[in-house]
């Protein structure tokens, strides 16, 4: 592999070498970059070839090992699923039953029906016997609604893609203007 | 009966009086045998340069000699006020805590901290010192908190002729936490929980 990529080498240098050349000023001088920009292009797809060569086998290897153990990654990945969902179940119940629970004790408050220093005990105790996660849960912001009358200009992400594709289709898109720019192409 | 503070706890020299801070809680709940250490045995930490830095900051903040980036910050009334309140775990049976708010003024208080990450909305609503000081502030000068604001102030370690110190970027987020009875009630279960806490080590120190 050494000797292939020492020749790919040299040969790189020499394009490299023949760049600083290149001045684009007439047809004539267009067409001579034109050519060396095609060479330039051949070279890269011949050092596609020689390196997909060498990896072609090796991804092949990979993809059949991956392969073989997929099934049992698959299925243990899926009992780590349920066992993680049974938890989280249980948790939630849990935050909803105290939540409801320190709701009731307020309101008895508010009435009068029960000292502070009661509320407070019984809230103590409640957080005393609480489940111990001990780092085997987390909590993760999600997006629960979106209102996209409300939602600011900033949060949004726009599609340029369907904006290119419906241009190209002859639909006018409010508020977009399109535009062909020149690239080169070998 | 007289209700009044009793208990086992050490006498915290800031407040001349025994009883629990946001400070002990924190450590209590993290590790009670350096709570121990720490307050009962008085072995003190030695602060970091991160520590001195927010020390300073929050003096400029309390003096109102705002310097530099700290020009516009949020600020109350009231910089820097002892409050000291008890809290009943029986109709008779307290105990003290204490703390010093940065700044409050009648119906907000504000609290600045100091880092090289700015905090987020999560992190203030979870922040119990807010909590611990809207429960000083109702109990000791009947002062009824709605919003708390956590000023988180950025800052970063800057280079000068191989001499490293900490600036501030001028960086900041001020956050909002709405302040319920709720809140007030959970705070003191807490205090509540880290008291017997620090009881049973001081107990288990005793017994050794």
């Amino acid at each position: 592999m050494n000797k292939e990529l020492q020749i790919i080498e040299k040969r790189v240098a020499k394009c490299e070498e023949l760049k600083f050349k290149i001045v684009v000023n007439s047809q004539e001088t267009y067409d001579q970059a034109l050519e060396f920009g095609k060479n330039v292009n051949r070279l890269i797809k011949e050092v596609d070839a020689q390196e997909k060569d060498i990896t072609k086998p090796i991804n092949d290897s990979l993809k059949k090992i991956r392969n073989a153990f997929r099934p049992a990654k698959d299925k243990l990945e899926a009992i780590k699923k349920e066992i993680a969902g049974v938890m989280v179940e249980y948790i939630r119940a849990e935050e909803a039953k105290k939540k409801l629970e320190a709701e009731r004790l307020e309101k008895r408050l508010e009435k009068g029906t029960i000292r502070e220093d009661t509320v407070v005990k019984k809230l103590a105790l409640a957080e005393e016997t609480k489940t111990v996660t001990n780092g085997g849960m987390t909590s993760v912001l999600v997006i629960k609604n979106i209102d996209m009358e409300k939602l600011p200009k900033e949060y949004l992400i726009v599609d340029e893609g369907k904006i290119v594709r419906d241009y190209r289709a002859g639909i006018t898109i409010p508020g977009v203007t399109c535009e062909y720019e020149k690239r080169s192409r070998f | 009966m007289k209700k009044e503070a009793v208990s086992n706890l050490p006498i915290d020299p800031r407040y001349n009086l025994s009883g629990l801070s946001w400070s002990h809680l924190v450590m209590i709940e993290k590790d009670p045998e350096e709570w121990y250490d720490v307050y009962v045995l008085g072995h003190k930490r030695k602060p970091t340069e991160a520590m001195k830095f927010g020390t300073k900051v929050h003096k400029q903040i309390a003096e109102r000699k705002f310097r530099g980036k700290l020009k516009e910050v949020y600020y109350g009334n009231n910089p820097e006020t002892q409050l000291t309140c008890k809290i009943f775990y029986t109709k008779t049976k307290s105990f003290n805590i204490f703390g010093t708010p940065d700044d409050h003024g009648t119906l907000s208080l504000y609290e600045y901290k100091t880092g090289t990450k700015l905090w987020t909305q999560k992190q203030a609503d979870n922040h119990g010192q807010l909590f611990t000081y809207a429960l000083l502030l109702r109990e000791s000068k009947k002062i009824y908190i709605d919003v708390a604001y956590l000023i988180s102030l950025e800052t970063k370690h800057l280079t000068v002729n191989d001499k490293t110190k900490i600036v501030l970027t001028g960086n900041r987020r001020t956050l909002k936490v709405e302040i319920t009875h709720q809140d007030l009630l959970k705070i003191q279960a807490r205090f509540i929980n880290g008291y017997k806490k620090a009881l049973k080590t001081i107990k288990e120190h005793e017994e050794r």
